[in-house]
């Protein structure tokens, strides 16, 4: 069944002009986005520390608000592998 | 590639640019890209008509959502004030916009680039029963988050604008209510977007995002734990049916998630699983449906399975497990 989507004419060169050049802005604007995300990881390890100390005491939602409270022994630890600090992908 | 992860992204620290595309009068029309598909050009962006601003009726190759930020626009004869949400099928007439004294937009291009074609009459292809007109501030409910379930904390709201029957893709208001507050690890197996329109919250991977904050986030990535200290509204979409995956692992990865994903279907859905993991059901372009026997050319069940036609027609190999399927 065809679309209108299938009858959109080929992109002009100006159209392809301004995808061009939006598409090298937005690589830009994600490796500021990635270096930011990096720059904070200091502060995202207190706030990790944080929330294994609330789902140890208060519990993790598991649906709506209901809770149940993690045992020590489940509580995860961080992987030795170079993307565990990544929260960017 | 679809689009990146762009995640947070504080729209207010960017300058607008002047919208000169073809269709666009480049005078009084402006635009930030939030986020853009590199492959197909779908974008959301925010856009500015300045006071004075007017356009002929006319119509896009794209489904258009728009969202109605401040100010207000005339369509047509309908006046659309901030909280107005239009769902414009692509080749739906879209009557003239007369803007007196300026406004702001989210606007989303679903299938392609921005674009605008001068007609008073609906492409004959049209699917204009799709059309939307709704004021979501006034005309819209509140409905708890159980809406999905598992479901987010009470506390966090959601009013539904827009529903794809096909992929269960939705457009919606949401709140988060002063100290809100939701103690898990979220994940979901559709992209989701979010433009904050007033207040702030935190994630604990992304830190505050405040007004004027955005993400688009693709499938599986995690997300949360959650606080609100003062509240928010937000405008949100996904591409595809929202599951709420919740853990409290904060370093799994993507592939993770997708395996854990995948495990609970194996569970939950045994004959399922086997049926479509079986070699001679890898149905790369979808199996057949009694029920909606032309699925396979929906645009936005094309778009969610990176099935678009380029202006180069490069060859894409898919890999279906552990099968290459090879299209144009």
């Amino acid at each position: 069944m065809k679309r209108v989507q299938d009858e959109k004419p080929e992109r002009s060169d100006e159209v392809k002009a301004w995808l061009d050049a939006e598409i090298v802005a937005q690589k830009a604007r994600y490796d500021g986005i990635v270096e930011e995300m990096e720059g904070i990881q200091e502060q995202r390890n207190g706030w990790i520390a944080n929330f294994l100390k609330i789902i140890q005491n208060k519990g993790y939602n598991t649906n709506g608000d209901m809770r149940r409270a993690i045992r020590k022994e489940e509580v995860p630890t961080r992987p030795d592998r170079a993307d565990a600090d990544k929260v960017v992908w | 590639m679809a689009r990146p992860h762009i995640e947070p992204f504080v729209e207010l620290n960017e300058s607008y640019k002047n919208f000169s595309l073809p269709g666009f009068t480049p005078s009084g029309s402006h635009f930030k890209v939030l986020s853009l598909d590199t492959d197909v050009g779908a974008c959301t962006l925010k856009m500015r008509f300045d006071g004075g601003y007017k356009r002929k009726p006319g119509m896009s190759y794209s489904d258009v959502e728009i969202l109605v930020l401040n100010g207000a626009l005339k369509v047509g004869e309908q006046y659309c004030v901030e909280g107005h949400y239009l769902f414009v099928p692509a080749g739906y007439a879209l009557g003239a916009l007369d803007v007196p004294q300026g406004c702001e937009l989210l606007v989303m291009y679903n299938d392609s680039e921005p674009s605008f074609l001068e007609s008073d009459t609906h492409h004959p292809l049209c699917l204009k029963e799709g059309f939307v007109t709704v004021n979501g501030y006034e005309d819209a409910p509140w409905a708890p988050g159980n809406l999905v379930n598992p479901s987010v904390a009470a506390g966090c709201m959601i009013k539904v604008l827009h529903y794809d029957v096909l992929t269960e893709a939705i457009s919606f208001l949401y709140c988060m209510t002063p100290q809100f507050m939701q103690d898990n690890i979220s994940y979901h197996d559709c992209a989701e977007e979010s433009y904050h329109i007033w207040g702030e919250s935190w994630m604990l991977q992304f830190g505050n995002l405040p007004t004027g904050g955005y993400f688009w986030r693709p499938p599986y990535i995690n997300h949360g734990s959650f606080r609100s200290k003062l509240g928010t509204i937000a405008f949100g979409r996904t591409d595809s049916k929202l599951h709420n995956y919740f853990h409290f692992n904060p370093w799994s990865n993507p592939d993770e998630n997708k395996l854990r994903a995948a495990a609970q279907l194996y569970r939950q859905r045994p004959q399922l699983y086997q049926w479509a993991a079986s070699d001679g059901h890898n149905h790369p372009h979808g199996p057949g449906d009694f029920e909606n026997p032309h699925y396979h050319d929906d645009p936005q069940v094309k778009h969610i399975h990176g099935q678009h036609d380029h202006p180069h027609h490069h060859h894409h190999h898919h890999h279906h497990g552990g099968h290459d399927h090879e299209h144009d």
